[in-house]
């Protein structure tokens, strides 16, 4: 299945920048990208399936890794269906069944929305530092510019994808692309990030493809 | 007594082949039996026996010569031809009875006159006659493994004479009978011989048997060597 | 003479009894299987086409490619005009659109909140105004519990699941899936019945609730994943599915979501199957007439070392070898005639209760879980059964004489005398 992901981001506060070339400096660095006090993002999903496009409006607030939530505005069908993350546990709740359905086990590997993006990925929230070994691999180009490649290992079992590969933009030090890479090296997802907003600590994308490599 | 040839053999040869070279079991033997004859081929073990009696009851054929039996030649028919000469003209007694064990007595006798297609009635008539003959009225229903060899052998005789044959043959009758049973036997032999014209070939080394013969034929290595027909009338025993 | 034979053939019990036992339990298991088989193979697949393939069934090119039964997005759209456009075309079949679709069960606890959750199988069929799809899954019989969908809202479980969740009848549970768009579908409805198929996948996880409820909640009104045509009478036409297959995709487009005919023989590998049953008939027809062949001319073999002196005797009494040889074969027939007689007797009464009652195969089977093998296994009697036994039954004994008979027939008559004298 072809289907891509858009996302925009308005409000963002955070902390001041620095640089540094080692594979663990960058690492930190990209997780610096991610992680700010308090978030809130409005975003349009645009999913795109078999029977043409949909557009999924919501949006999200968060704090630091633990803590998120989601609301949708649009389509109609999913206006106030909401999502919910405490830690490692979450949450869905619709208004017209008026249920909260714990998500859990078997539903975490199923995609959201028919996009493919599953609720696991949502989830992922984890510190790259925290979680993965960080090489550097030769340099590459990606459109007429020289990007750093970083091969990541998991450092421990349990991870949604033990292996990544993020190429990464040196002059922002954020990710432009990412792979994310199954228990038998397969390639499962890929995520390519064609725009960002400034933010005080750094570059937070606001646009960002996400594809399932298996469809 | 008539003079009417019966049976015939004529330079009859037969030859087994024994580790790779002939044995001659009977050699250019040459001989005729008379109607009404009561008649034994005696001599050793191995001389020759068996096999002429086999050979003059159609049961086997020979190398070389003829026999004939009722002007027929049997080793020129076929062995169909030879079998419907046994059924209708040749009875044999054997040393071992060879009695049908899940038969009763009256149906062991009652099968030749089957094989000649006769009705149940004549059939019945005939057994009940030739059990009277052997005294085995009482042992009609009988089966026989309750027999003793000598009813069983006078079975097996009540079944060679049911269908009145031109010629009995009877290889060593009373070699598994002790000496009473022999001699009641041989009588009833003699007796059905006399008072039914029965003609009777024996074979045997029995001296039992060769008492009461009308004539001895004596064989030695496939060979016939002496020939002694008796005076009439036989001396009462 | 036949009288006399036929006495003697009574009186030995080595003779009669035995080889008619020997035929009879032969004929009795051959019958016994065959008709085991037919019901297993048979009853296979017709669970496998009431419950999966159908006689024919119709579903998008792009589902039938993918190998997607159950995804909504490759699923049939306007089914209603489809079925009509069907039932004119083919009349000797009966249509039903069928929903199938995955997704999860969640049961909440009193203040709405998880308490228990399951992934589920989803049925939607018609339910309300066709008893022939209640039929064709064994809805009625299989209920356990409640009684069968009336109205909206309504859906059965197999009592696998409810159990697993801790369902009872008159609760509430939600069912989380999504819509052909892959938009979220999150719907009430209330168990009114459990029903137990005796079929291992079928009874993990399936809910059942009609098509259009179904429809309805899943955001496809006249959509169906498939709709599967049997025919009215006598079951599976083979030649006629492959006729109407043909006749069906040749006037229809090939876009992927447009729709193609397939027959059952086209799913689950069902085609070397249905040829395999064909072909294990024969071969074990073949083994069987092999087996009493072997032991009845083994038989005959011993009877004639035992029948050594009344053949003996029957020769020196004036009785042609052709004649005798002749009711030996006659006493074979009449044994093997008798003898299938009573074996396809005695293999019809467990085949008949096997029929009726089965055999529970729960224990038997544990792996292969992707046939629709039933758990209670039943066999099926066929006409063919009445007959099939006298192929080995008359066959067997028959050879067997004829084999061993030739022994007695190669030896001169002078032979076998002598040897009788040294019995
Ligand atoms: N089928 C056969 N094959 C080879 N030799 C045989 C066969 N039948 C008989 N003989 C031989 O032929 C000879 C004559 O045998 P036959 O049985 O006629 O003797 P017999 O006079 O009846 O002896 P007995 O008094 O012991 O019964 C014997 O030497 C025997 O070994
Ligand atoms: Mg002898």
């Amino acid at each position: 299945m072809r289907l891509w992901a858009l996302l925009f981001f308005f409000c963002l506060t955070g902390l001041p920048l620095a640089a540094e070339p080692t594979a663990a400096e960058i690492l930190r660095r990209l997780d610096q990208n991610q992680l700010y006090p308090t978030l809130f993002i409005e975003s349009t999903m645009i999913i795109q399936g078999r029977k043409g496009q949909r557009r999924l409006r919501s949006q999200s607030w968060s704090q630091g890794r633990e803590k998120s939530f989601i609301r949708y505005l649009s389509p109609p069908r999913e206006r106030g269906t909401s999502m919910l993350k405490l830690k490692d546990q979450l949450w869905l709740y619709s208004p017209q069944a008026d249920r909260t359905i714990a998500i859990a086990g078997h539903m975490l590997r199923q995609p959201i929305m028919g996009s493919d993006l599953s609720y696991e990925d949502m989830m992922e929230r984890t510190s790259l530092v925290k979680n993965y070994q960080a090489t550097k691999l030769d340099n590459e180009v990606i459109q007429g510019a020289g990007s750093w490649v970083l091969e990541l290992k998991a450092k421990q079992a349990g991870l949604a994808y033990p292996k990544q590969r993020i190429w990464v933009d040196p002059k922002k030090i954020a990710a432009t692309k990412v792979e994310l890479y199954g228990s038998r090296g397969k390639l499962l997802k890929r995520v390519t990030i064609q725009s960002f907003i400034q933010t005080p600590t750094g570059w937070y994308p606001s646009d960002l493809t996400y594809k399932d490599m298996l469809k | 007594m008539r003079q009417e040839p019966l049976l015939q053999a004529k330079e009859v040869d037969k030859i087994y082949p024994v580790g790779g070279h002939d044995f001659y079991a009977l050699k250019n033997l040459s001989f005729t039996l008379n109607r009404g004859e009561f008649a034994g081929l005696i001599g050793p073990s191995g001389s020759g026996k068996t096999t002429l009696l086999n050979l003059l009851g159609a049961l086997d054929t020979p190398n070389r010569g003829t026999i004939e039996l009722l002007g027929e030649k049997l080793s020129h028919l076929s062995a169909n031809k030879q079998a419907l000469f046994r059924r209708l003209h040749i009875s044999f007694i054997f040393q071992t009875y060879n009695l049908l064990p899940l038969y009763s007595v009256f149906e062991n006798v009652e099968l030749p006159l089957i094989l000649l297609k006769l009705e149940p009635k004549e059939r019945k008539k005939r057994v009940h006659e030739a059990l009277e003959w052997l005294s085995l009225m009482d042992k009609a229903q009988a089966k026989p493994s309750q027999l003793s060899g000598g009813q069983a052998q006078r079975v097996a005789i009540a079944r060679a004479m049911v269908k009145n044959p031109e010629i009995i043959l009877a290889d060593e009758p009373t070699a598994n009978l002790d000496s009473e049973a022999s001699h009641g036997i041989l009588k009833t032999l003699r007796q059905i011989n006399e008072e039914k014209g029965a003609t009777f070939l024996f074979s045997t080394h029995d001296d039992k048997v060769i008492g009461y013969l009308k004539r001895k034929i004596t064989l030695t290595d496939g060979q016939i060597v002496h020939d002694l027909s008796l005076p009439e009338p036989l001396k009462k025993r | 003479m036949i009288r006399f034979l036929l006495k003697g053939l009574l009186r030995d019990r080595h003779r009669s009894l035995f080889p008619l036992l020997v035929i009879s339990l032969g004929v009795a298991l051959l019958v016994l299987f065959q008709a085991w088989l037919q019901g297993a193979l048979y009853g296979t697949l017709s669970n496998q086409a009431h419950f999966r393939t159908g006689h024919v069934k119709l579903l998008t090119r792009g589902a039938w490619a993918e190998n997607q039964s159950s995804s909504l997005d490759l699923a049939l759209s306007q089914v209603e005009t489809l079925k009509n456009e069907l039932a004119t075309s083919y009349p000797d079949l009966n249509f039903f659109p069928r929903l199938r679709f995955g997704g999860l069960l969640d049961v909440p606890d009193a203040k709405g909140e998880t308490r228990s959750q399951s992934p589920i199988l989803g049925f939607g069929l018609e339910l309300f105004n066709h008893k022939q799809e209640i039929q064709a899954f064994h809805l009625q019989e299989g209920l356990a519990q409640g009684r069968l969908p009336q109205g909206p809202g309504e859906i059965l479980l197999t009592l696998d699941l409810a159990e697993k969740l801790q369902l009872t009848l008159g609760e509430k549970a939600t069912l989380i899936s999504n819509d052909p768009n892959g938009g979220m579908v999150i719907h009430n409805f209330t168990l009114v019945g459990m029903v137990r198929f005796g079929i291992k996948p079928l009874d993990r996880a399936s809910l059942i609730g009609d098509l259009k409820d179904l429809q309805r909640a899943l955001g496809m009104r006249k959509g169906a994943t498939e709709i599967v045509g049997f025919f009215k009478e006598k079951g599976l036409n083979r030649p006629r599915a492959l006729e109407i297959k043909r006749h069906f995709n040749q006037n229809h487009p090939l876009s992927e979501l447009s729709p193609q005919m397939i027959t059952l023989s086209d799913q689950d590998g069902l085609d070397t199957y249905l040829d395999q049953i064909e072909s294990w008939m024969s071969w074990i027809l073949i083994f069987f007439i092999g087996l009493l062949g072997f032991i009845l001319w083994n038989l005959g073999l011993i009877n004639g070392l035992r029948r050594y002196r009344e053949m003996g005797l029957r020769l020196a009494l004036g009785e042609e070898k052709k004649q005798i040889y002749q009711s030996l074969l006659l006493e074979a027939l009449v044994l093997g005639l008798v003898g299938t007689f009573l074996g396809t007797s005695i293999g019809l009464l467990p085949a008949y209760y096997l029929q009726e009652v089965g055999l529970d195969t729960t224990k038997i089977l544990t792996g292969n879980q992707n046939f629709m093998i039933q758990n209670q296994v039943h066999a099926k009697i066929i006409f063919s059964n009445l007959w099939v036994g006298f192929f080995p039954g008359l066959f067997a004994p028959f050879l067997g004489t004829l084999i061993s008979g030739l022994g007695v027939f190669r030896k001169n008559t002078a032979q076998i005398l002598n040897q009788l004298e040294s019995i």
